[in-house]
């Protein structure tokens, strides 16, 4: 059945966000986003911003300490102003939430990852506070359409490209409660006697990528290249290639696991072994085929 | 002759297309000093976009339909307002002035081809052996881009690439990426980037008009090249599964997916979807960028074996020092973060905390029992099974290593003498008869051997073994110590064992495990022989020398006597054998004593047949007569030769049969029915196409013991000493198609160095190679060595020659004084230049090398030469022949050849005189007429000296001689001197030769002493002696 059947379609926006997977997400921490949003009552209304989200007509999403806005592309030509608060936990709680953390290795190891520690709610539980949103309002949401029920379609679009994201990148759960996760790497640290000052080796911000060689390799200006104009330059003898298969299969991608954009493990796998595995087979074949033997 | 370049031109980052271009010799030389124009002109010597195709066809190119071609501005160095040619090309002596080139544009012919097949084309290429089209030469440039080709298909093979994204003008493509974060290839890439030709660089700069980022360009090259050689290889069928699947096809990843397997390599992605993909790719793959270990604590997994009685095995977690690897502290000490951590780490123990743990959950990736470690606050280790050990053993510690922790595993693992292995032992072979030793074998005799399982220096009963094999882990602990069992070697062994027991292991497969020192998977420790089967491929000095035979007129060298030794002895056990020393250090007499002394000291009554090159068989005549007189022989050739059954019988009164390798083609079947004591090859190269009739033929002849006689390094050309090894003991070296591909592939096209250094150690018990350049085996060399070198004539040659001496005679005997001087005078140049070359008498300037055989002779002993680190000079008193010769010479080996003669300007012949002296990989043959070139010069880089032709004045020819062997000549020098048998140049010679020391005098003033002679001493001189 066709949802847009009942109305007039939404303006097509340009680039917006839509949700990439077939499930919102894989991920528990973003089920359980949108779980405890469906707790409070609201499962039948975010339905209704499914389609939206899908269709990509969420855009500008932005996630502050406390807030979240974005723009939604309704079937108006005005689009909608989306605005969610989220209460920002107090420093004391912090506090006593980085204690229980730093209490074992597990935690670090995750924050230093990117990745959600998968006992994080305990540690917040155990301050006394909820990671997730609760009912009882402690999630504000705001949305400039007329709409009188709240949360709307727009509100509930929104709320699933923000699941997706934090399905990317959960850390930003944390921010949106407070604290980044450099401020929660930097107190951690505190702990163990970092000055925060000093910036720590896993901590470093992305820097540009570099190219795969590293650095700038310099060499002559062409003029100076005429007297041997035509030949390979020193270097070059000693140029060797060595046609040895790897001892390892799938080395590289073993050490890089799933992209996290995936989310389909077992599909990612199986093409990889598949392509690498061919590859190499006909890479074998290729280096030792003797075009004169098949003339024949 | 056509020169081959090739360039990269880049089209933004990450693409672009490959081109070749061509310079044709044939349009070089006939170059004219054009008018200076304005604009960009076209290249005068390009080859055109159809040659270009057949060339492309010619050399076996795979994608002829894909090519296109277009006409690109390349910036080359000109000099007169005509582009220089590349080093390699043949191209007339155009330029007036040898001033300094300088950059200018040129419009080329450029062909683009089509990557995927420029792939495969350019990984076949063999630096070692000929093109499929021998006219074409791989310039250097073109070479630099096959190795980078190869380099892809190593990290194809070694699986250094990941999927990922690239940015094209203003789309992204999903794309094969290398990755290049080894150290290794680091390096390589940096050789590449920093040794790229420089005319690469200019089509480069010439197509973009700015300063090319070299960089850029090899990146680009590989980038492309990589991704299209995967993309074609990979098997679509899961793709499209996984299409088919799909219910939600519009996701990041399923147009990723799309995007790197199929042909659409644009992404179709909105800009969310881009930022996504760019984003989260780029982060993902920055982690192989192995984190900078500058740190001077590197994290460190060790792996520890299970104390006594228990089942687990211990991952211990430590702290390495970079700087004394020997130097572990236990991580408990960082936890404990006490005075004496302090002491030892002098680092921020918190920071080191922090990102000990990072290093931990990073490693858990690779090997997720680590995981397990970090439920604890102060993770110092965990506990392993068995299994998961030997998965740390087999993927673990590897993964961990790439990615910049450190390792230490058990000794046992990392030791390769610690794995199963056989040795085995040859039984003494007792014959049915009990006559005590086999007298010989072949290469498929069947040898039965003791055998022993080992493991390491340990023997292991047949009942452990069986104990052993029985047990269903992959690990084992026996007598205390750690091994893996592998289920194949298991079953190696067993079949080995029982081959070696019950069936016997043929001597080919013997010695080949014996020389790889392994088999499928197992370790051959040893394999030993008894006997004298074991002094031959031991290969070890332990035969006795055998006295020189009586009937051997003259003295043999000590290494001449060891080399008949050695042929004899193994000859004797009916192994064929390989003589390949060096050209000039006495193989026919080394040869000619091992038949003299079969003659005298082994009754025999057979016949030994010969096969040569045509040109060769008066050498043989030749040095028999001088050497070994008591040798009975007949020489087979030319169209009176026997037939039938009178040559057998004819065949049978002889010791030897001299006859050439097209006869043995021809008269195969009169041939066969001989039943030889012996046949040897001379010049092997006779049977150098292993697949060709002739060289079947050859095979089917033979009987008796092999002999093959060759002067070429016989590893250079591996097709041919294949064919060699075939002839010599069949079967050796495995059937041609398996050789080619498991030993001669690898050589010829990767510079393979295991293979080669195994083919090395096959052939080395059959084969005698001794250098002339290797004083300490040849002591007792002299510096400079002279030969002469006899040519037959070719049937052309012989008709012109009688012509011109039946005219001679006809005219001397009417005339007198200055007329008749003027007749003889006249016609001696004319036979001289007969011998040379007919095109040079008849001035018809059509040179195949058919025509003379002098020619055929001179370009097979080049062809020797040049294999080997060599320079040669020919000189010729006719400035046309050194034309001919040139032309000739060229095309034959397709590679530049210098002549230098009176008609040069001096700066011309400073810069050949240069090229050949100091350039690296300068034009190895010199020529230049006696005249010009004769004195004054110092060429000695030049170790062989040609005389084509001779100047009847011994004085003259060693002045001439003397260019090369000066001071600074760090080699010994060889001189060869052509002689026409059966001609005036040898009956002069003799006269030479005979008079000796009181003729110099009085005939080196010239040859008017001929002019002298009576009309009955002239015929005698003059006509054609029959051979």
């Amino acid at each position: 059945m066709d949802y847009w059947g009942y109305g007039p379609k939404p303006k097509r926006v340009k680039d917006g966000m839509r949700l990439q997977s077939e499930k919102i997400s894989k991920k528990w921490w973003s089920d359980r986003w949108l779980f405890a949003l469906e707790s409070f009552g609201w499962k039948s209304r975010l339905d209704r911003g499914l389609n939206y989200a899908r269709k990509g007509q969420v855009y500008n999403l932005e996630i502050k300490k406390g807030i979240v806005t974005a723009m939604v592309q309704g079937t108006k030509s005005r689009p909608y102003r989306v605005r969610m608060e989220l209460k920002v936990f107090p420093d004391r709680v912090w506090d006593r939430v980085i204690t229980v953390m730093g209490s074992s290795a597990s935690y670090t190891a995750k924050l230093i990852l990117g990745e959600m520690p998968p006992n994080i709610e305990e540690a917040f539980l155990s301050s006394g506070v909820e990671l997730f949103p609760e009912e009882g309002g402690n999630l504000i949401t705001q949305c400039s359409c007329l709409d009188s029920i709240n949360p709307c379609k727009h509100i509930a679009a929104v709320n699933f490209v923000l699941a997706e994201e934090f399905g990317r990148n959960p850390l930003v759960i944390f921010h949106l409660r407070g604290r980044s996760r450099k401020e929660i790497m930097d107190e951690l640290g505190k702990r163990r006697g970092i000055s925060p000052k000093e910036k720590s080796i896993n901590q470093e911000d992305k820097q540009e990528p570099k190219p795969d060689a590293g650095e700038e390799i310099k060499v002559e200006p062409l003029v100076k290249g005429i007297s041997r104009f035509w030949e390979p330059g020193e270097g070059f003898k000693s140029f060797k290639v060595s046609i040895v298969p790897a001892k390892l299969n799938l080395a590289l991608l073993k050490r890089l696991g799933l992209p996290v954009f995936c989310d389909r493990e077992k599909h990612f796998w199986s093409l990889m072994k598949r392509v690498y595995g061919a590859a190499v087979e006909e890479a074998k074949v290729a280096a030792l085929s003797d075009e004169e033997e098949t003339k024949e | 002759m056509i020169v081959l370049h090739g360039g990269w031109v880049s089209n933004g980052s990450n693409n672009g297309s490959f081109y070749l271009w061509a310079e044709s010799s044939g349009k070089a030389l006939k170059v004219k000093k054009p008018s200076a124009g304005a604009g960009v002109r076209p290249h005068p010597f390009t080859l055109s976009a159809a040659d270009m195709k057949s060339v492309l066809q010619s050399l076996n190119f795979p994608g002829i339909f894909g090519i296109r071609s277009k006409q690109m501005e390349i910036k080359l160095p000109t000099l007169d307002n005509i582009p220089c040619a590349s080093t390699g090309l043949i191209s007339a002596e155009y330029h007036e002035d040898y001033g300094k080139p300088e950059l200018s544009a040129w419009k080329v012919n450029c062909t683009k081809l089509p990557v995927f097949e420029s792939f495969n084309w350019l990984l076949h290429y063999s630096e070692r052996s000929d093109n499929a089209n021998p006219e074409v030469l791989f310039s250097g440039d073109l070479l630099y881009w096959t190795r980078a080709a190869k380099f892809i298909l190593e990290l194809i093979l070694r699986e250094r690439f990941i999927p990922s994204v690239v940015e094209r003008n203003s789309s992204i493509c999903g794309v094969w990426k290398p990755v290049l974060s080894d150290e290794k290839d680091r390096e390589r890439f940096k050789a590449l980037v920093e040794s790229m030709p420089p005319v690469s660089r200019s089509i480069e700069e010439s197509s973009c008009g700015e300063e090319a980022s070299v960089q850029n360009m090899v990146s680009g090259f590989l980038t492309v090249f990589l991704d299209s050689a995967v993309r074609n290889w990979i098997d679509r069928r899961e793709y499209e599964y996984l299409e088919n699947k799909c219910y939600y096809r519009d996701d990041v990843f399923s147009i990723w997916v799309e995007s790197l397997c199929s042909d659409r390599l644009e992404i179709k992605a909105s800009k969310h979807q881009e930022r996504i993909l760019i984003e989260h790719l780029t982060s993902w793959s920055e982690a192989l960028n192995a984190p900078g270990r500058e740190a001077s604590w590197i994290t460190c997994f060790k792996l520890e074996d299970p104390v006594d009685g228990e089942e687990m095995w211990t991952l211990s977690l430590h702290l390495q020092s970079a700087d004394d690897r020997s130097l572990l502290i236990p991580l408990q000490w960082i936890w404990n973060n006490d005075e004496k951590t302090k002491g030892v780490v002098k680092e921020d123990i918190g920071r080191l905390q922090e990102r000990i743990i990072g290093d931990i959950a990073k490693a858990a990736r690779l090997f997720n029992p680590v995981e397990r470690s970090l439920e604890s606050e102060a993770p110092v280790s965990c506990a392993l099974s068995m299994d998961e050990a030997y998965r740390f053993l087999k993927e673990g510690a590897c993964l961990l290593e790439e990615s910049g922790y450190n390792v230490v595993i058990p000794g046992w693992w990392l030791n390769r003498e610690r794995k199963l292995g056989l040795s085995l032992k040859m039984k003494d072979y007792q014959n049915k008869q009990g006559e005590g030793e086999k007298s010989f074998f072949t290469m498929d005799s069947l040898i039965k051997f003791d055998w022993n399982i080992a493991l390491g220096d340990e023997n292991i009963s047949r009942e452990e073994f069986e104990k052993i094999s029985q047990i269903k882990a992959p690990l084992v602990n026996f007598r205390g110590k750690w091994i893996e069992v592998n289920r194949n070697s298991i079953q190696t062994i067993l079949k080995l064992i029982n081959n070696a027991e019950k069936k016997g292991i043929s001597l080919a497969s013997a010695l080949k495990m014996k020389f790889s020192g392994q088999e499928q998977d197992i370790n051959i420790m040893e394999c030993s022989f008894t006997g004298w089967l074991d002094n031959i491929i031991s290969g070890e000095e332990q035969f006795e020398s055998v006295d020189i035979p009586a009937g051997f007129k003259g003295t043999l060298r000590p290494y001449q006597e060891k080399g008949f030794s050695w042929m004899d002895y193994i000859t004797a056990k009916k192994f064929g054998v390989c003589l390949a020393d060096d050209m000039g250090l006495g193989k026919t007499i080394q040869f000619l004593t091992l038949i003299m002394h079969h003659k005298e000291k082994m009754n025999m009554k057979r016949p030994v047949l010969l096969l040569c090159p045509t040109s060769i068989v008066g050498n043989w005549k030749r040095e028999i007569e001088r050497f070994t007189p008591g040798i009975n022989f007949m020489i087979h050739h030319g169209t009176k030769r026997l037939t039938g059954k009178e040559f057998v019988e004819a065949a049978n009164k002889y010791d030897l049969v001299i006859s050439t390798y097209s006869l043995g083609l021809r008269d195969k079947q009169v041939m066969a029915e001989v039943d030889w004591y012996g046949t040897v090859l001379d010049e092997a190269q006779g049977i150098k196409n292993p697949q060709a009739r002739q060289t079947r033929a050859i095979r089917e002849i033979a009987k008796g013991y092999r002999v093959a006689l060759t002067g070429t390094p016989v590893e250079n050309r591996l097709s041919e000493l294949w064919s060699i090894m075939e002839f010599l003991n069949p079967g050796y070296l495995g059937t041609f198609s398996d050789f080619k591909r498991n030993i001669a592939l690898p050589i010829e096209r990767y510079n393979d160095e295991t293979s080669l250094a195994r083919l090395k150690r096959i052939i080395q018990p059959f084969i005698l190679r001794r250098m002339k350049t290797d004083k300490s085996i040849i002591k007792d060399l002299p510096k400079k060595f002279e030969m002469k070198v006899y040519c037959n004539m070719s049937r052309e040659q012989a008709t012109l020659y009688k012509a011109v001496v039946d005219e001679m005679m006809n005219n001397v005997h009417d005339s007198e004084g200055i007329r008749r001087k003027g007749i003889i005078l006249a016609s001696l140049t004319k036979l001289k230049q007969i011998c040379n070359h007919p095109a040079l008498f008849l001035k018809d300037m059509s040179d195949e090398g058919e025509r003379s055989e002098k020619l055929r002779r001179l370009a097979q002993m080049a062809e020797e030469i040049l294999s080997g680190d060599n320079r040669m000079l020919i000189f010729t008193q006719f400035v046309e022949m050194g034309f001919i010769l040139q032309r000739y010479l060229q095309s034959h080996f397709a590679r530049e050849v210098l002549f230098l003669h009176g008609g040069l300007r001096r700066a011309a012949r400073d810069s050949m005189i240069n090229r050949f002296q100091e350039e690296a990989d300068g034009p190895p043959v010199f020529i230049l007429s006696t005249r010009a070139g004769g004195f004054g010069l110092n060429l000695t880089r030049a170790n062989y000296i040609f005389h084509y032709d001779r100047w009847w004045n011994p004085a003259v020819e060693n002045q001439a001689t003397d260019r090369a062997y000066r001071i600074g000549q760090e080699r010994n020098v060889v001189v060869y001197k052509f002689v026409c048998s059966g001609t005036l140049e040898e009956r002069i010679d003799e006269l030479l030769e005979y008079k000796k020391g009181l003729a110099e005098n009085i005939i080196g003033s010239g040859e008017s002493w001929l002019t002298n002679l009576s009309n009955e001493k002239l015929k005698e001189i003059f006509a054609i002696r029959e051979i």
